[in-house]
């Protein structure tokens, strides 16, 4: 039995000697470098070998030596009445010579770099986020091999054009799924989490909200974001920042409101204040609270894109969305992952609610991030 | 580094593993078939296969790097494939992907960037394959394959340069089909945005504030 330990120090020498002798372009000293390297691979790698035997290469590269010999170089010489050249016919020998090393050489360090795994070379050599991206894609391989193969044979529609056009939605339908997924994946585990409190109209739960961030901020936490109170009268609403208090005019009862519209006319600068407010909490506070998460925003806009934007790319920890219980089917769907959700008036110790998520959510932090070093 | 920077930096290697294993499968799978039933030109196919992909995912996702990235995970899962020499396509796949790289450098979506990212793509391909044959044989053979390209033409009834036309149109053929798949990737991207822009509103898409029905400014007070 040969050795099972391969001396890979000594075998890269010998790789490296060879190549620096086929660099003479000396016939000798070519025959030699792959003497040499044939009998390294017959004692260690005798699978090399067996690969390097493909005839049909093989024919081709004496084909190509001859032909060099009765195409390169004067005809200085005769074989059996044909006139070749020598140099010629060195020129092609060289060539077999070298092409039989630099063919085993490769062989060789592909199946040396196959068994040491290159994902783990990469990550030695200081690329660890890629060897982790080809662990991920090496993982993902079988999945999408099927997917490729459904796309390829998918023959759903009638006549060629028909036909066409099934495939092309199925290729359509296949990059999308891969990008989502690659999405999907990198949010994985970095999100934020998402607390919902939820009640009836004028169940307290711009209060209650008001409470939590209280009470959170007391067990030192740091929480921004924006509230919606009514204001005394009832007919319409303030934007409240909830780190500093402050207060703008948000929203008033559109007296001449259409069957279908919104009840209320908004204040543009409302809308800007709160995308700042909420830019500014998500990127630098621990917690940020939003209230009045309702229609507008099931539609994607109101609050949506302050809230998309801050919650995809601020550092917050914890988002805290006030919802009222009616819309809550229609934004589950839309705000994915939930950790908790708070049914006001129910729910109403806050302050335990508070402790919990510091010690659950936002001391445990972000937990392992599986496409993050 | 940020939090912004590492949501970032783990979305672009997200992509790069999902596209590069789409890549990598392509390879497996259709690669397979494509070497099994020896279709002509399967390098130049396989490569239009592999710059639709990169194209069209650059299409979703504009991050600078990331074909190159792409193409890296994609060699990689190259090494899974079951015996045989993998340096050789793990080259080429490499090579093609700093070609598209380089291509969508400037203008990542323009259709223009597609066509010469297909172009560029091919054009290794040729490349390779001769780099290959250098490699293997030394300088010589180049000067044997250009001989032999002259002695084809002076035995063909057209004269010498029928070899040279005859190589010319292959390496139209080659430039076609990089064309065609990168302008399907092109095609293919601007649809898959299509499907996944009302899904995945991503923080460059999300500069303004949609206006409410009827919204009008109210007095301070």
């Amino acid at each position: 039995m040969r050795a099972e330990r391969k001396p890979r120090g000594l075998l890269t020498l010998l790789a490296a000697a060879g190549i620096a002798l086929q660099f003479s372009g000396d016939l000798f000293l070519s025959t030699l470098a792959l003497l040499f390297w044939v009998l390294a691979m017959w004692a260690y790698y005798p699978c090399v070998l067996k690969r390097m035997w493909i005839p049909r290469f093989w024919t081709l590269t004496l084909l190509v030596a001859l032909g060099s010999g009765l195409l390169i170089g004067p005809r200085d010489e005769t074989f059996w009445g044909i006139a070749i050249s020598t140099q010629g016919l060195s020129a092609g020998a060289l060539m077999v010579l070298r092409g039989a090393f630099i063919f085993a050489l490769a062989a060789w360090a592909s199946k040396a770099l196959a068994n040491s795994g290159l994902d783990r070379l990469a990550a030695r050599f200081g690329a660890g986020s890629l060897a982790l991206s080809a662990g991920v894609a090496i993982e993902l391989l079988p999945e999408l091999a099927d997917r490729i193969q459904e796309v390829r044979t998918r023959q759903s529609g009638s006549g060629r054009r028909g036909r066409w056009k099934s495939a092309y939605l199925s290729a359509v339908n296949l990059l999308a799924d891969c990008a989502m997924m690659a999405d999907s994946m990198a949010k994985k585990d970095v999100e934020p989490a998402v607390v919902i409190i939820t009640g009836p109209i004028g169940s307290g739960k711009t209060k209650a909200a008001r409470e939590l961030a209280a009470a959170l901020v007391e067990h030192g936490v740091t929480v921004g974001g924006v509230i919606q109170p009514r204001s005394d009268g009832g007919d319409s609403y303030f934007l409240q920042d909830v780190a500093t208090g402050r207060r703008w005019p948000f929203a008033s009862f559109d007296l001449n409101r259409r069957e279908g519209k919104t009840g209320y006319i908004f204040s543009e600068e409302g809308w800007a204040i709160a995308y700042s407010q909420l830019k500014w909490a998500s990127r630098h506070m621990e917690v940020v609270v939003l209230d009045e998460i309702g229609l507008l925003e099931a539609e994607g806009k109101g609050h949506w894109p302050a809230f998309r934007h801050g919650f995809d790319s601020g550092s917050a920890k914890l988002w805290i969305l006030v919802v009222r219980r009616d819309r809550l089917d229609l934004l589950s769907r839309r705000l994915g992952r939930v950790a908790m959700t708070i049914s006001i008036p129910s729910d109403n110790d806050l302050a335990d609610i508070a402790l919990s998520l510091k010690e659950n959510i936002i001391e445990a932090g972000i937990r392992s991030r599986p496409m993050q070093e | 580094m940020s939090a912004n920077d590492k949501n970032t930096r783990a979305r672009f290697w997200a992509q790069a593993a999902a596209f590069g294993a789409l890549w990598g499968g392509v390879e497996i799978t259709i690669g397979a078939f494509i070497h099994t039933v020896r279709i002509p030109f399967s390098g130049a196919l396989l490569a239009a296969f592999g710059v639709a992909i990169l194209v069209a995912q650059r299409q979703v996702v504009p991050m600078r790097g990331l074909s190159l990235a792409t193409g890296a995970v994609a060699a990689l899962c190259k090494s899974m494939s079951p015996g045989g020499v993998i340096l050789g396509p793990m080259v080429g796949i490499l090579s093609e992907a700093l070609a598209v790289e380089l291509a969508l450098m400037v203008a990542p979506r323009a259709s223009v960037s597609a066509l010469l990212a297909g172009l560029l793509a091919a054009s290794t391909t040729v490349l390779h394959q001769l780099l290959s044959l250098w490699a293997y044989y030394g300088g010589r053979v180049l000067d044997l394959l250009f001989e032999a390209l002259d002695k084809v033409g002076s035995l063909a009834a057209g004269g010498s340069a029928t070899g040279w036309w005859a190589a010319g149109v292959m390496g139209g053929v080659i430039m076609l089909l990089g064309a065609v798949g990168g302008l399907l990737g092109w095609r293919l991207g601007r649809d898959v945005r299509r499907i996944m822009d009302p899904v995945v509103l991503s923080s460059e898409d999300a500069i303004g504030i949609s206006s409410p029905i009827g919204a009008e400014v109210v007095d301070e007070g």
